[in-house]
């Protein structure tokens, strides 16, 4: 364990060398060639912020307002059909989490007529004990189907697994974490109903009780999940599958699978699922909870292969994603700037600081070059983030947390954007240098 | 026991059986004893049987209900 955070210090180490101490030498070599090079690189860096924060206020303002849910014509009034709950954990460390989130299903959830099957998708050659308990579950509950993915190595191998044995017409992926709400089913049901493929619902932290790290991530789902994907759901009509709480088309999702090649198989199986000309809708109204890590190494590690998932993601599908027939302009800007925009954000935007410090170095000084153009820039993107979590608190899902923790995360949003810019580029790092093992996130 | 109940249970047993096909069937492969690796191909032979008559039975099950 220890050798692992020393790895991950000497890779921040490297990261901070690379991007920050090697990335300043240069900038202030070429100043001393070209010396406009730095303010032109400066005003560049700060109008690619100025974009980002741009488009967070046209994402904020457009779902400011909640909207009702209409049914459009292509509504066929189809009955729910039986349903497939496939519920993937990593056993035996999750069977505490996983046993609340099978019984949740099994005792709370409206059933439709046709009924549910919820199958639990694990692979572990060593669980006996855990075995025994599960088939002591399976005796009591006859629609939960124990599924022991034999040899596979990834969640996606389970999860294909799962899919094997699956019978519903509808599929709900979820985390071994995950506590649906009753009525998820009817909520889903209605967007498959009316011509959609996929619908993904919200995910809202239940353990932000347990310190500063889950505090945080529980206002930025809030975010993620109340104002992000949603309004690119209602202003481009597309939106992604999150790896939890989301409703498949069972024909779809059989046919879309999952790579277990790949870091983040929800998104590549989401991009996958575009490119086919399947259909992706987001509803915050579908809410499940979920645990967030509790320990800022646990998010660290989250983040980086969700970073590092996302990259893989950019580079292997952006020129179909311009290519496609079934987006229109509107919808390849959307994922354009969900990936080859994202990269070349996060890297750029980082080189503020080399620009700046380069800047300090060449006048032996520190300054800070300010006109009206930076002034409006700097407060325009500094108020975005701020603007995006009263939003959010407006918004939230119910039961809606404490206002001091809003106003935490406002007074962090800036550190806390850098925070995951840092990991990005950790991220970029080990996915260059091909080093794609990952952490397990702990869901205790 | 309803006929629904039923069905569920033959659910679950066709993915026992499956999840043990799977593990007999790749045994069978692992070991390198060939007595052993017959005992086990046999075994995998009759998850697969189970699995066949498993099928059927749920689809004489759910003709019978629709």
């Amino acid at each position: 364990m220890k050798s692992r955070f020393l790895k991950e210090w000497l890779k921040i180490a490297e990261v901070i060398l690379t991007f920050f101490i090697g990335a300043t030498c240069i900038f202030y070599l070429l100043s001393l060639r070209w010396p406009l090079f730095l303010h032109i690189s400066y005003h560049f860096i700060v109008s690619m912020l100025m974009i980002q924060a741009a488009l967070t206020y046209w994402y904020t303002v457009r779902v400011f307002k909640r909207e009702k849910f209409i049914p459009r014509l292509t509504s066929e009034n189809k009955k729910i059909p039986r349903t497939t709950f496939i519920v993937t954990a990593y056993l035996p460390n999750e069977i505490e989490v996983v046993e609340k989130s099978i019984l949740n299903i099994l005792q709370n959830i409206d059933r439709p007529e046709d009924g549910i099957e919820v199958i639990l998708a694990y692979n572990t050659p060593h669980m006996e004990p855990l075995e025994l308990k599960l088939r002591g579950m399976v005796m009591q509950w006859p629609e939960l189907i124990l599924a022991n993915a034999h040899n596979s190595r990834s969640k996606s191998e389970n999860l294909n697994y799962a899919l094997s044995l699956s019978s519903g017409g509808m599929t709900v992926l979820l985390d071994s974490d995950h506590l649906v709400a009753r009525d998820c089913l009817r909520r889903a049901w209605r967007w498959l109903d009316e011509g959609y493929d996929v619908v993904q619902g919200r995910c809202k932290v239940r353990n932000a009780d347990r310190g500063f790290v889950p505090q945080l991530v529980e206002v930025e789902f809030e975010g993620i999940y109340g104002i992000q994907h949603p309004s690119k759901s209602i202003i481009f009509d597309t939106t992604l599958f999150g790896g939890s709480n989301g409703y498949w088309k069972s024909s779809v999702i059989r046919k879309v699978k999952f790579l277990p090649q790949m870091l983040t198989e929800d998104i590549d199986s989401t991009l996958r699922g575009v490119l086919a000309g399947y259909r992706f809708v987001h509803d915050r109204s579908i809410i499940s909870s979920e645990l967030a890590p509790v320990s800022i190494w646990g998010l660290w590690f989250q983040r980086k292969r969700w970073a590092q998932g996302w990259f893989q993601c950019s580079f292997k599908y952006q020129s179909d994603i311009w290519k496609t027939q079934y987006l229109n302009f509107g919808q390849k800007f959307i994922w354009t700037t969900l990936l080859l925009w994202r990269v070349f954000y996060d890297v750029t935007s980082t080189f503020l600081f080399p620009v700046v410090f380069a800047f300090w170095l060449k006048e032996g000084a520190v300054k800070f070059p300010m006109n009206a153009y930076l002034g409006f820039a700097l407060i325009f993107t500094l108020v975005s983030g701020p603007f995006q979590v009263i939003a959010a608190y407006k918004n939230a899902s119910q039961p809606r947390g404490p206002l001091v923790r809003y106003i935490v995360y406002m007074l962090f949003v800036w550190p806390y954007t850098l925070f995951k810019t840092f990991v990005h580029m950790v991220a970029i790092r080990d996915e260059l240098l091909g080093e794609r093992a990952w952490v397990l996130s702990r869901r205790d | 026991m309803s006929r629904n109940i039923l069905v569920e249970r033959i659910r679950q047993l066709a993915a026992a059986d499956r999840n043990a096909f799977d593990v007999y069937n790749d045994l069978q492969n692992q070991v390198e004893d060939e007595g052993l690796a017959l005992i086990l191909r046999e075994i995998a032979k009759d998850e697969a049987r189970h699995m066949a008559v498993e099928k059927e039975l749920l689809e004489f099950l759910t003709q019978q209900e629709g």
